[in-house]
This record gives C-alpha cells, structure tokens and sequence, in this order.
C-alpha cells in the first residue's frame, strides 16, 4: 500500500494537499468522473460515513434507545460516568491484556512462519503452505471459535485429554478457570487472523532483494547479524501495515460474544472485553444507554490510536 | 608467486537468492529441521480444522472413545445426515448466506472497479478530496458502532431485509477502492489513450481496454469481501431479529449456544461438527479456487 505504511499522518497530509487543491482544479471529464466514482461514494456515504459522524454525536449526549425523544447533549458527562464505574476499568484492563497477548502471538508467530515460509524453494510446496497458514482466516466467525469451544472443552476436547495425559487430571479444570479466559480468546483470534499477516510479511520477504544476504554473509554476518540488520528493518513498513490493519483489536467483542454468549460473559464475567461491554449497555442493558456506549468506543479508539501512534514513532525511529 | 593459487580459499558454495536470514536452519541436515519446525508451526493452523473434519466422519462410538483418535478409522456420513435433518432451517440459513455474500460481492466489486478507474485515471473537480476522505475515515474510530448503523437502518426500513445487509456490506468500500485504484494507476496508460484515440468513449475504454487488465485486483477484492460477508456475525445479529432470514453464522450460534429454545436440543459434537464443515465449505471451495489470482494480485496491487 503505497500510503498507508505511514498510515493516518500520511493520509492526513494527503487529504489536506487535496483540499487546498480544490480551487485550482479544473473540471475536466466531471460528469464522466462523477458517473464513475457517483455510485461507490453514495453507498459510502449512507452507510459508512453517516454512522461514523452520527457516532461522534451520540458518544456527547444522554442518548436512550428506548426512552423516546431523548438524546440531551451532556458534554463530557459520559466521561465522568466512566471514571466512577468499575465494570468500565475492569473490562479495559482486560482488553488491554488481550489485546497484548494477540499482537505478541502474531507478531511472533507470523514473522516465523513467514521467513520459513519463504526458505522454501518449490513454488508448488510454498504455495500449499501459505494456503494452509491462510485457511483460518477463511472461516467464519462463528464456526471458528465454536471449533475451538469443542476443542478445548474440558470433558472431550484435545486439549484437556492432552494436558490431562500430560499433567494428570486436575489440569484440565484450568480450562474453566476465570484467568484463563483472556488468553484462551486472544489466542483464538491471533489464530483466525495471523494467516493474512502471514501473506502480508511474504510479499516483504521475497521483494527483499537476495544479493543484500549474499553481501552480508561474505562479510561474515551470521544468520543473527542477518536476520537483525537486513530481515527486521527492510520488514519494517510491513509490520507497520499490519499495525494498522489491526487497530480494532483493541475494541473486539465478537470472539466473547460468540464463545460465551450473547447473554453469558464467562467465567467471573472474564470474557467482558470493553467492546462486549460496550455491546451490552447498548443493547442489553435497562434504557440501552447509547450515548455512553458511544462514549466508551470512542475512548477506546482514541487508546488505538494513541497507541499506534506511539508503535509507529518507535518503528519509524529505529529505521534510521 | 608460486604459492598464490594454493593459498587462494577455496570456492564459496553457491548461495541461491532466498537463502536468507535462516539459512542455516535449512542447510543443517539439508532443510529437515527448517521443514519440521514450520510443520510444526503449521499445525497450529491446521490441528482444530483436522480434529473437528476427523470428528464429522466419526461414528458415536469412537466419538466418546476416552483417548479421541486424531483421524477417523471408519469414515461415515451420519453425522452430516443428522445435522441436515436436526438442524432445523440449515438449508434456509445457507441459501440466506450465498443470496447476501454473492449479493454483497458482486456489488462491491462492480463499485469499485468503477470507483478505482475514476480515481485513477479521470481528472476532475474535487477528486482527490473524496478519495482522500474515503481513505481518511479508516482511521476515524467508530464510536456509534452498530447502534449508529442499527438507527440508519430501522429508519431506512432495512432492518430484517437480505437486501438491507447486501447495500450495507457491500458500502464497506474505502479498502476496496483504494485496491482498485492502485491497480489502475500501475497499468500503463498507453493502451487506454490508443482506444480513445481510436473512438472508443471512457465507458467503453474502461469497459474493453482496462477492467480486463485488472482482473487479478478485481479477484483480491471479491474473495476479500466474500470471506467478510460469509463469517460475518455480529451486524447480523444485530439487523437481522426475523428467524426465517438468518445466516448460517447466527442460525448456527444459536442452535449450538442454546441462546434460544425454540431450536431445540442439538449437542452431539459429531454433528456439530459436520455442520461446520458444511457451513465453511462454500468459502473454503471459493478460496482454493481463486487463491492463485489471490497472493498473484496481493503481491502486484499492494506493493508498497
């Protein structure tokens, strides 16, 4: 992606250049343009843009789906609400937890599976591997961490009769262990997601030209000098990529809600992620308190993002 | 003099362009630990897809073995016969997901061609500025979330309506126009401006000169969309509250999670399984049919 490695700044400053533009450009082939982009914009427009602006709106107001005709503006009260509730920073902290264990295991993880992926010589024996690392991405929500609520079951799943021959039988009660949660759905959906970072980490490998390995290893770099001094910074723009592909992790209540639930949040409530958090005071809780549901997907976007300024400054700054 | 071709080193093995970072791992005992270590990686994709196609074909006796095997010893079809006639609505729900994800995808990727190809090679007023706000908007956090698109659509009286979830998935446009775009931008332009010097209008240009060239990029946004639209779960559950137009996602949490009663029991894990694999069959066959289009587009269409 040609402008999204330096992601929102970028764009930013692209958007800005298009707006002082606008005086000077010609109209040219308008109707022929319009005609062209008209009926993507539009859609986008109604579907996409609207709510995303409508957002903004209710996350400032006392907004409740179900008392009629009220949606008083109440500034930053929704915010003062967050501070004092303690279901609010509980589901954070656990969010944050999981969003740490996600990004460790993809990072990690895909990175190996990429380089190995890539020493492979045979175009056809890559090309099943990359299929295989892709398949879960491919599946649906649902059946993919239904599967894994099977496989991990702690009567009949794999994973229990492997810990059980492993470590005895008291293990597997871990499985239902409320600490256990976080980490057992964060790692369901690093594994549903790694595969398209994968893919994204091997179009970086192998446009990394061979001769820069060549010229390493004649000056005696080994394969540590090599993997530090050549793979990770030419790689760099790529796991920024990925980055910001994954910025809603952070916000995630799917894998809860189709695990536990709509209604269940686990264990101790250890699956209330702040996203199912916020699922639930929108749409199962009391008057359904959109505006400080709003309220707290915007806050959580705004950590996102503040966090993945932060990552990009850091990448950006070990290039050099 | 006489002792410099006898203290010159002897030749350097040939290093093949890809002998990277972890050649070493490949060299020792020719690739057999680099192989086995990715193997091993691999499982970690492939173990609970095997597991739970193995338990489909599993009869009810070897299914409650203590000790689960891995494979399946002798193979049967009940499960699947069972989960077609327990699952209530199943070939209901899965004609509702092929209508919204062919719906969806055959829309957004007609858009976005279009969109793309105006972005790239048209010049006109203020067109920059839409694209660039298109773009933008990925990164303004989505602070209504579904209530926001849950108020759009009651008032647009789409809520409980397959048509209603093909307009909205297929609006998620911004990623797809900039695919589009980019692969417009990186043909060259000489074959288009040889059509309209030959009399051919922009549609036509567009229509018998370009969009064949971009086919690989047009692949790349369709199996994109029709994975997201086929495993998509929660705007869904969300729009759609009418049993009769469920998805296979829904239709299926619901039986397995006795969310609702009205479905009746349905736990033998054998036939849970059979009706995964079903469910992800159609998106499982599409991939592998197109992904040699895929990674080919995904390495031209987003170089960067």
């Amino acid at each position: 992606m040609a402008t999204s490695p330096s992601g929102a700044a970028a764009t930013a400053s692209a958007w800005w250049q298009a707006v002082r533009a606008l005086r000077r450009e010609a109209w040219g082939e308008s109707i022929a343009g319009f005609l062209f982009v008209g009926p993507a914009v539009v859609l986008f427009l109604i579907f996409n843009a609207y709510p995303i602006v409508r957002g903004l709106v209710i996350a400032f107001s006392d907004y409740r789906y179900l008392v009629p005709d009220y949606a008083p503006f109440n500034g930053f009260d929704n915010w003062f609400a967050m501070a004092n509730d303690r279901v609010f920073w509980e589901s954070f902290g656990r969010s944050l937890q999981y969003t740490a264990i996600y990004f460790a295991l993809n990072f990690i993880m895909a990175f190996f599976v990429a380089v190995l992926i890539s020493q492979v010589h045979g175009p056809r024996e890559a090309g099943v591997y990359r299929v295989i690392s892709y398949l879960p991405v491919i599946l649906p929500a649902s059946v993919a961490l239904l599967v894994w609520r099977q496989f991990l079951s702690p009567e009949f799943g794999y994973i229990a009769v492997l810990l059980k021959g492993l470590f005895g039988p008291a293990i597997s009660a871990w499985l239902r262990d409320a600490r256990a949660v976080v980490p057992i759905l964060a790692t369901i959906a690093a594994w549903k997601a790694m595969g398209s970072n994968v893919l994204l980490l091997l179009v970086g490998l192998y446009s990394i030209n061979g001769e820069l390995y060549e010229a390493a290893s004649i000056d005696g770099a080994g394969w540590w000098k090599r993997l530090t001094a050549i793979t990770i910074p030419l790689l760099l723009p790529t796991f920024t990529v990925i980055f910001v592909l994954a910025a809603g992790v952070l916000g995630e209540a799917e894998a809860s809600l189709i695990y536990y639930g709509v209604t269940d949040a686990g264990p101790e409530g250890a699956g209330r992620l702040i996203g199912r958090y916020a699922y639930e005071v929108a749409f199962l809780q009391g008057d359904l308190r959109w505006g400080y549901a709003a309220a707290m997907n915007l806050t959580v976007g705004l950590t996102s993002m503040g966090i993945s300024g932060l990552v990009f400054r850091l990448l950006r700054s070990g290039r050099v | 003099m006489s002792g410099l071709s006898t203290t010159l080193p002897p030749p350097r093995p040939v290093r093949t362009p890809m002998s990277t970072a972890f050649g070493w791992l490949v060299k020792y005992r020719g690739g057999i630990s680099a192989r086995l270590l990715l193997w091993l990686l691999l499982l970690y994709f492939l173990a609970p897809i095997i597991w739970t196609i193995a338990s489909s074909l599993k009869t009810r006796a070897e299914l409650f073995q203590a000790t689960p095997s891995f494979i399946t010893l002798n193979p049967t079809i009940a499960n699947y016969q069972y989960a077609i006639k327990r699952l209530t609505g199943f070939d209901l729900f899965f004609r509702n997901s092929l209508i919204v994800t062919l719906g969806a995808t055959v829309l957004q990727t007609i858009l976005a061609t279009l969109a793309g190809y105006g972005f790239a090679r048209l010049r006109f007023k203020g067109r920059d500025l839409i694209f660039y706000t298109m773009i933008m908007l990925i990164f303004v956090p989505r602070a209504g979330g579904l209530m926001a698109q849950y108020e759009l659509m009651s008032f647009l009286g789409l809520r409980n309506s397959l048509f209603g979830l093909i307009l909205a998935f297929s609006a998620g446009l911004a990623v797809p126009v900039f695919i589009m775009r980019q692969s417009f931008l990186n043909l060259p332009p000489d074959f288009e401006d040889a059509a309209l010097i030959d009399g051919c209008n922009r549609f036509q240009a567009f229509w018998y000169v370009m969009a064949p060239m971009a086919t690989g990029s047009m692949m790349v946004v369709a199996l994109f969309e029709f994975i997201r639209v086929w495993g998509e779960y929660l705007f869904t559950l969300t729009m759609i509250d009418n049993r009769e137009l469920f998805t296979l996602g829904i239709g299926m949490a619901m039986q397995f999670l006795g969310v609702s009663m009205e479905f009746g029991e349905f736990t033998s894990y054998g036939s849970q399984a059979a009706a995964f694999v079903m469910a992800s069959s159609p998106v499982a066959i599409f991939f592998l049919a197109t992904q040699r289009w895929f990674v080919r587009g995904l390495m031209e269409g987003l170089k960067f």
